[in-house]
């Protein structure tokens, strides 16, 4: 099939908000997302544009711990890292950021969120969800309890708490919300226990050679949180984040057990029983929660104009249609 | 005068150099490393020797005095340095962006002067007057709201209301006049109007001041018509502290800028600071901040001399 060339190819750079919103209303831009809380305003400002909801993305965000001084830091023992992981409150998290209630009653349908076990959410053909109890008895780590997290951490020893220094990317290139997200949940570690959270923010150069891509993980006293970007096969997130040899992008502690499910799964060659697999895996993860398991995952809702045609099916050609307003200004 | 002027030109090099220096200083307080890190591709990321090697490259293995020594002599020769971001010279970067923050800043004064000369002179006429309320409202308002909050709103209800955005792609005053003024002319009567609050208040309480002189009464006294007391005897002698107000002015100018042209997508050299802050892009911090200094001391000193011009009386010794 013969195709016409191509005139002119736009594509604007707007870094200001504002900006980016008022190309779009205006009908200069082809697709807008806004803030999450302002989804209901944009809608009511542009009732002529059409909103798109975003699949569940493949990434999986993590809090994990440095492995210097393992033998005598609070968190070698599993009780310690499933209080902390018991004392996040998910479900509230997730409607801050998501402003969920807000949305329905706007009469939109509502946001799909999706709690991650250690395997992201997006991968949903492996992924058990602890929300319907699919780990076990261990889901209930994921519940926000503060009283069993408590009794836990009275078990362990730590009655009067100890101090936690946790450390997030400190340069701004992860964006203001991710210093909110990472500031909620220090507080929510806080609240109801004696952890106390000594925060700190390394630039980002410090955060992610030290850090967050530090192969020995060689720091003492420390969580961190970031994502970890899902490749196209489970295989290579399994791999790089949880077996011991995968180096700097290892995130868990050095088990046996999980090493060998991990290359289970890879040598498998029956798609049920590699599922079968990972699902162990998961649940063998669950009680030990090498890392925390951080914010769920969720749908987000983006604008389009309805003149941007085949708009919403990858792999087909977007084309603008004659109806476009400014469409050769 | 000329001794005047070449004392105060002369007066302008050590403060250049203590800027310069205090620049320098204040900006290697960040590692070099994070800075060379933040440049590379996540892959190169970590890479030691990748960082040496750009480190060497961009002579940031050197002292520190070296390296201010080659920046500082640089900058006499006109070389600004090379962008650690784009690997480009800095004065190729800048060379098309400068008449763009120039236009922005020059034109927004001359509204900032358009506007706020004659509302301030019928403010001070209008004394305790309903119109003298209302100006002085104003212009409290205008100076207490950032212009970057104005411009948002501006931004947005334009296009909210009207459908309206300004073009997103800039085109220059040569090549196009109606697509720059398209362009430019709201961020100009933002960044003007939004300067004008406070010469607008300087203006009002220089004229009551001189309507209270002696010659001004002399001049009423003599039968003349307010009109004429106004123009020949008020304004003339308003002109030197409405200049120093408005040479005062500039510095405001040329900062807000710096956010108004972010804010409205034009290629500036506010927008290149902004994004060599966000990608700790030391040459191109220091080389347009020094810049930035250089226009405003050179518009003072403008500044400056330009008394003699206006009022003879005035006399250097």
């Amino acid at each position: 099939m013969r195709r016409p060339f191509i005139d002119r190819w736009r594509y604007p750079i707007l870094v200001e908000y504002a900006q980016r919103y008022a190309q779009f209303v205006s009908g200069n831009t082809t697709t807008f997302t806004p803030k999450q809380e302002e989804i209901l305003q944009v809608k009511k400002d542009v009732p002529g544009a059409q909103l798109f909801r975003t699949d569940i993305g493949r990434s999986l965000w993590l809090g994990w711990f440095g492995m210097k001084d393992i033998e005598s830091v609070p968190w070698r023992d599993e009780r310690v890292r499933q209080a902390i992981s018991m004392l996040f409150d998910r479900a509230a998290f997730s409607e801050e950021f998501t402003n969920s209630a807000e949305l329905v009653k706007g009469g939109l349908p509502a946001v799909e969120t999706r709690w991650q076990s250690h395997v992201s959410p997006g991968h949903a053909t492996y992924w058990l969800d602890p929300r319907k109890n699919e780990l076990g008895d261990a889901s209930k780590f994921w519940k926000y309890n503060p009283a069993e997290a408590n009794k836990l951490l009275e078990a362990t020893g730590y009655k009067d708490g100890f101090t936690l220094p946790a450390f997030s990317n400190g340069g701004n290139n992860y964006g203001a919300t991710y210093d909110r997200k990472v500031e909620i949940t220090l507080d929510m570690w806080q609240k109801g226990t004696k952890i106390k959270v000594n925060q700190q923010r390394p630039m980002y150069t410090e955060w992610f050679a030290n850090y967050y891509n530090s192969p020995t993980r060689d720091f003492s006293d420390v969580a961190f949180w970031t994502n970890n970007l899902v490749r196209p096969d489970i295989d290579q997130d399994l791999f790089s984040t949880w077996h011991s040899k995968s180096g700097a992008t290892f995130k868990g502690f050095k088990d046996a057990r999980v090493d060998d499910l991990i290359e289970q799964q890879r040598k498998e060659l029956d798609p049920q029983k590699r599922i079968s697999i990972i699902h162990d895996l998961q649940r063998y993860l669950a009680p030990k929660m090498y890392a925390i398991p951080w914010e769920p995952l969720s749908s987000s809702y983006y604008f389009r104009w309805p003149w941007l045609r085949n708009s919403g099916f990858p792999g087909y050609d977007e084309w603008l249609s004659a109806d476009m307003p400014r469409r050769n200004g | 005068m000329a001794v005047y002027a070449m004392r105060r030109i002369l007066l302008v090099v050590p403060t250049l150099f203590a800027l310069s220096v205090l620049l320098f200083v204040v900006i290697r307080v960040l590692p070099p490393d994070d800075a060379i890190e933040l440049q590379l591709d996540e892959r190169a990321r970590g890479d030691a020797q990748v960082k040496a090697s750009l480190m060497q490259y961009f002579g940031l293995h050197q002292p520190l005095w070296r390296q201010y020594t080659d920046w500082a002599g640089g900058l006499l020769r006109g070389d600004l340095g090379i962008s650690l971001n784009s690997r480009r010279p800095i004065r190729d970067e800048l060379a098309s962006r400068i008449p763009v923050s120039f236009e922005l800043s020059l034109i927004g004064l001359f509204v900032t002067w358009v506007v706020s000369f004659p509302l301030g002179v019928l403010s001070a006429v209008y004394q305790d007057r309903l119109p003298d309320y209302l100006l002085c409202t104003s212009a409290y308002l205008l100076d207490a709201i950032p212009s970057f909050v104005i411009a948002t709103l501006v931004i947005t209800y334009l296009a909210v209301y009207f459908t309206w955005a300004p073009p997103v792609k800039f085109t220059y005053l040569w090549d196009d006049p109606i697509g720059y003024l398209k362009i430019m002319l709201l961020p100009i009567l933002i960044i003007g109007i939004g300067a004008a609050g406070n010469l607008v208040r300087f203006t009002r309480t220089f004229l009551l001041e001189v309507l209270r002189q002696d010659y001004v009464r002399s001049a009423r006294a003599k039968g003349l018509s307010e009109r004429t007391v106004l123009r020949r005897h008020a304004l003339r002698n308003l002109a030197l502290p409405f200049v120093t107000v408005i040479g005062a002015t500039i510095p405001t100018l040329l900062t807000s800028s710096v956010i108004i042209e972010r804010l409205f997508n034009l290629p500036g050299m506010g927008r290149y600071l902004v994004t060599a802050v966000s990608q700790l892009d030391y040459p191109v911090i220091q080389s347009t901040t020094m810049l930035f200094a250089v226009l405003i001391l050179t518009s003072q000193l403008i500044t400056d001399l330009s008394y003699t011009w206006l009022d003879p009386r005035v006399s250097y010794k």
